[in-house]
């Protein structure tokens, strides 16, 4: 069908209101069992993100943290068979979706992304195994493989030794000290009472937040089960976390690196909170002036703001190349900041920011993960795109000034931050194991997204 | 105040006209003449941005024997062109938007996304950008840098070698370039390659639009004015030929700086439009099962054994088994998919199998094309193949018809022969 141009504003104004399950309602709202749900829908490409939170330490809740744990009990949840029906993973496999597991200091989420018209059998799946866990001795072993292998790939990744290095300098105690990660060695020490322990307390109906994104109606959340009798009411709470000046630390890896990190603004600060996710953006994103200087230098360059309950925590990590160069960029354009940026340039920078944090977040699985984020953090109503251009996120980045940025960069940055400086011990390893990258050829859609890498978090 | 305006109401203002447009079928996209060319649009209520996929006719299938890299390299130089001092991609930057470009066997496609008010200052620069074909020698060197760059990272990385040497056997002239060119190739091209291949192919009848998200006036007035600035003209669609995979069971080798093996099957498949299509998904569904079956979450591709690769957007389209020897012993993958497919030829899969398969087929094309661009894509895709621009649209109903025959019959046709690509470590020694 081709339309002439006089019918195409009519043509366009009914293809918007085609398909509309924007024009549902968001809903808000408590769980049968507890908990709450979070329901925005959206139209689009024709499918449901399904998202459950957990407010849980990765590491566990006891007096010794147990790295891993967190990320190791879901993952046998999903991969044990329940008393009726098939292994999660297996089932979300074959009604053609995509299953996540992400492991947060102080948060787990396990993410669905289906076909719209499979979402309520989707919600059933995935509220009967976590609502009510279930881990059996094949699930575990199946788990243990798999987070092994997650780890030992990670472990390829220099950034995330860096990460790794910059939270435990940071942190004295609390869950941002301990990776999100065991090391692939110790996953088979932990013990199968700890792991189940760990599924009972922390996957509780009352203790988590459901999302739903894509094109959904709100009634979906009736298809959430009830959960377990018995199970402990109520969520946790944040765990308190304590920082320490840092000493510098040096290290060795496999190329030359370094890493910064810095405690920011709790959550509640919605405003200084902003200004850092715009200084991320600023200086990090792609074609920025520093990622350019490290571009050229042959370094991996990475920076963000991570909005965490309290303390948030802006972390820089860069790896290969002459990373001296980008760090001494990198610091030019820290103190450069101390300054308000002139007014046009600011500008520029806020519109670009606005589009990137956008455009991270188009697609329902997006969307559904940030809801998710901000609500295990206690500010729902803060999550970016929440109330458009009314909402508290986006009026917080209309409201902000350079006079007020740089205010703020000073007032967190001059503080003692942490600092990893790592040297290379051997010349590159030509010969060395290299999984394959994704493709990225014209016609291969990206895989599913991850769920770090969000401007505003 | 910036944002206020950025997330306004997106509905189109214009007044009804006395005769209704005929309703499209929900996520279907518009065909709208604009004119100088054609946008394919799709609505999206609850969209905060605007997402256009610019198609042009000017993909390696257009370069000329010895000039691989010439389409990357005229798209690059487009996209690094100065207006007023500062280049293309900058300059969308600061307007509040994105651009960056594909390059396909068939086409190249710019994929440009902004905020629904910038909408018009991100087109004006970008029509800017294209009136101007002679590209200075400094922004071609500008563009080399960038996409030698890329080649360099595309060669460390075994799927794309894999890939291109599959696409090298099977395709025919320029279709079976390296997307990117070669180190080499990229460096002997001159800004007057540059600009006499944008001349001769960055033609108005060689482009067209597709766009997903917002979609309002601005929309349309932005697309006209980028289709407008290309010169009058058009081509022929290049013819595409490929040739035969053979039973010789012929492997073609390359060594890179790996550490362990890394096998691509490459076979010969539908494109997007063709009736096999749908079949060909099952059969990817199948595969992706039974080679992934141990899998807890959803590994992505660097965690998998196996990956396939469906490049559908060519047509004659390729179907690509990478098995990664990180993961997997290549031997042990090799036997694993020729059981599979010669058990696919030999005995009729049973309707409760059939189902089954469906059902994921259905699913994973659900969630085939997430983004704007991914879903624009689509569209450009199947308007590139000649198909009708909602064929995306109907593929799951398609799906939905496929029967055991067709499974056997798709088997025979497409997973008989494969060309087997190997991709080993480099011998130190060498």
């Amino acid at each position: 069908m081709v339309l002439g141009a006089a019918l195409a504003s009519a043509a366009l104004t009914l293809s918007s209101a085609l398909g509309s399950f924007a024009d549902a309602p968001p809903l808000d709202g408590t769980l049968a069992g507890g908990g709450t749900y979070i329901v925005r829908p959206i139209s689009g490409a024709p499918v449901a993100a399904i998202s459950l939170w957990y407010r849980a330490s990765s590491s566990g809740f006891g007096p010794t943290p147990v790295p891993g744990l967190g990320r190791l009990a879901a993952t046998a949840v999903a991969a044990s068979q329940p008393i009726t029906g098939t292994p999660l993973g297996t089932f979300v496999s074959r009604l053609g979706g995509r299953m996540s597991i992400s492991a947060y200091p102080e948060s787990i989420a396990i993410s669905l992304l289906v076909p719209a018209d499979r979402a309520a059998v989707a919600i059933q799946a995935l509220t009967r195994s976590y609502f009510a866990p279930v881990l059996t001795d094949g699930g575990l072993t199946n788990a243990r493989r798999a987070v092994a292998e997650e780890s030992a790939i990670r472990a390829l990744s220099p950034d995330s030794a860096i990460s790794d290095d910059l939270y435990a300098s940071l942190f004295a105690s609390g869950p941002a000290e301990v990776p999100p990660f065991p090391a692939p060695a110790a996953v088979g020490a932990i013990a199968a009472d700890t792991v189940r322990a760990y599924a009972e307390r922390a996957f509780r109906p009352a203790n988590a937040v459901l999302v739903l994104s894509g094109e959904v109606d709100p009634t979906l959340v009736r298809s959430a089960l009830t959960g377990r009798e018995g199970a402990l009411p109520g969520a946790e709470s944040p765990l308190p976390e304590h920082t320490v000046v840092p000493a510098p630390v040096s290290t060795t890896g496999t190329e030359n690196g370094f890493g910064l990190a810095w405690a920011g603004p709790p959550i509640a600060d919605e405003t200084a909170a902003t200004a850092f996710d715009f200084i991320a953006d600023y200086l990090f994103a792609e074609g920025g002036a520093v990622q350019r200087t490290a571009e050229a230098a042959g370094t991996s360059l990475d920076g963000t703001f991570v909005t965490y309950h309290n303390p948030g925590v802006f972390i820089v990590t860069a790896s290969g190349g002459n990373a001296a160069a980008a760090r001494a960029a990198l610091t030019t354009a820290l103190v450069a900041l101390r300054k308000p940026l002139p007014p046009a340039a600011f500008e520029r920078a806020r519109r670009a920011f606005v589009y990137r944090l956008l455009s991270h977040s188009e697609t329902a699985d997006l969307i559904a993960d940030d809801y998710g984020w901000y609500a295990v953090e206690g500010a729902s109503a803060y999550t970016p795109g929440e109330g458009g251009a009314e909402g508290r996120y986006l009026r917080a980045v209309a409201a902000l000034t350079p006079a007020y940025v740089a205010t703020t960069v000073a007032a967190y940055l001059d503080r003692p931050g942490a600092s990893v400086t790592v040297a290379a011990a051997a010349p590159p390893a030509a010969t060395a194991p290299r999984p394959s990258a994704s493709p990225s050829p014209a016609s291969v859609p990206s895989p599913a997204p991850s769920p770090k890498g969000t401007p505003a978090r | 105040m910036i944002v206020p305006v950025l997330l306004a109401a997106i509905v189109a203002l214009a007044p009804a006209p006395s005769t209704p447009a005929p309703a499209p079928a929900a996520g279907a996209p518009v065909s709208l003449d604009l004119g100088p060319g054609t946008l394919y649009a799709t609505s999206d209520a609850g969209a905060q941005l605007t997402g256009i996929t610019l198609v042009v006719s000017a993909g390696t299938s257009r370069e000329p024997a010895r000039k691989n890299g010439l389409a990357a390299l005229a798209a690059q130089s487009l996209l690094l062109s100065r207006i007023d001092g500062v280049s293309l991609t900058d300059r969308v930057t600061a307007d509040g938007g994105s651009i960056d470009v594909v390059v396909g066997p068939s086409a190249v496609r710019f994929t440009i996304e902004a905020l629904p008010a910038q909408m018009g200052a991100v087109s004006a620069d970008i029509a800017r950008a294209f009136a101007n074909p002679a590209i200075p020698v400094d922004t071609v060197d500008a563009a080399r840098a960038v996409v030698s760059t890329e080649v360099g990272q595309a060669e460390q990385n075994p799927t794309t070698v894999g890939l291109d040497m599959v696409r090298g056997a099977y395709y025919e002239g320029g279709a079976a370039h390296p997307l990117l060119g070669t180190a080499e190739s990229i460096a002997e091209l001159t800004s007057a390659d540059v600009s006499a291949f944008i001349a001769a192919h960055y033609l108005r009848g060689n482009a067209f639009a597709s766009a997903t998200g917002v979609i309002d006036a601005g929309t349309s007035a932005g697309v006209r004015a980028v289709l407008t600035a290309f010169p009058a003209g058009s081509e022929a669609p290049p013819a595409i030929a490929v040739r035969a995979i053979g039973t010789d069971g012929k492997r073609i080798v390359t060594h890179r700086d790996i550490g362990v093996p890394f096998v691509m099957l490459g076979f010969a498949a539908p494109a997007l439009g063709d009736a096999d299509f749908a079949p060909m998904l099952v059969l990817r569904a199948i595969l992706g099962d039974i080679t992934n079956r141990a899998d807890v979450t959803t590994a992505s591709p660097i965690e998998r054994g196996f990956d396939i690769v469906y490049t559908y957007d060519v047509k004659p389209a390729t179907f690509d088994i990478a098995i990664n020897g990180a993961l997997l012993d290549p031997s042990a993958g090799l036997t694993i998919v020729q059981a599979i497919a010669h058990n696919a030829l030999t005995k009729p899969f049973t309707d409760d199998v059939v189902k089954r398969y469906k059902d994921t087929a259905r699913g994973q094309w659900a969630l085939e094309a997430l983004t704007l661009d991914d879903r624009a894509w689509q569209v450009g895709a199947a308007v590139t193949e000649g198909a009708d621009p909602a064929t995306a649209e109907t593929v799951i109903a398609a799906i939905d018809r496929v029967t055991p025959a067709d499974l056997q019959r798709v088997a025979k046709r497409y997973l008989q022969h494969s060309i087997v690509a190997l991709v080993l470590p480099r011998d130190e020694r060498q």
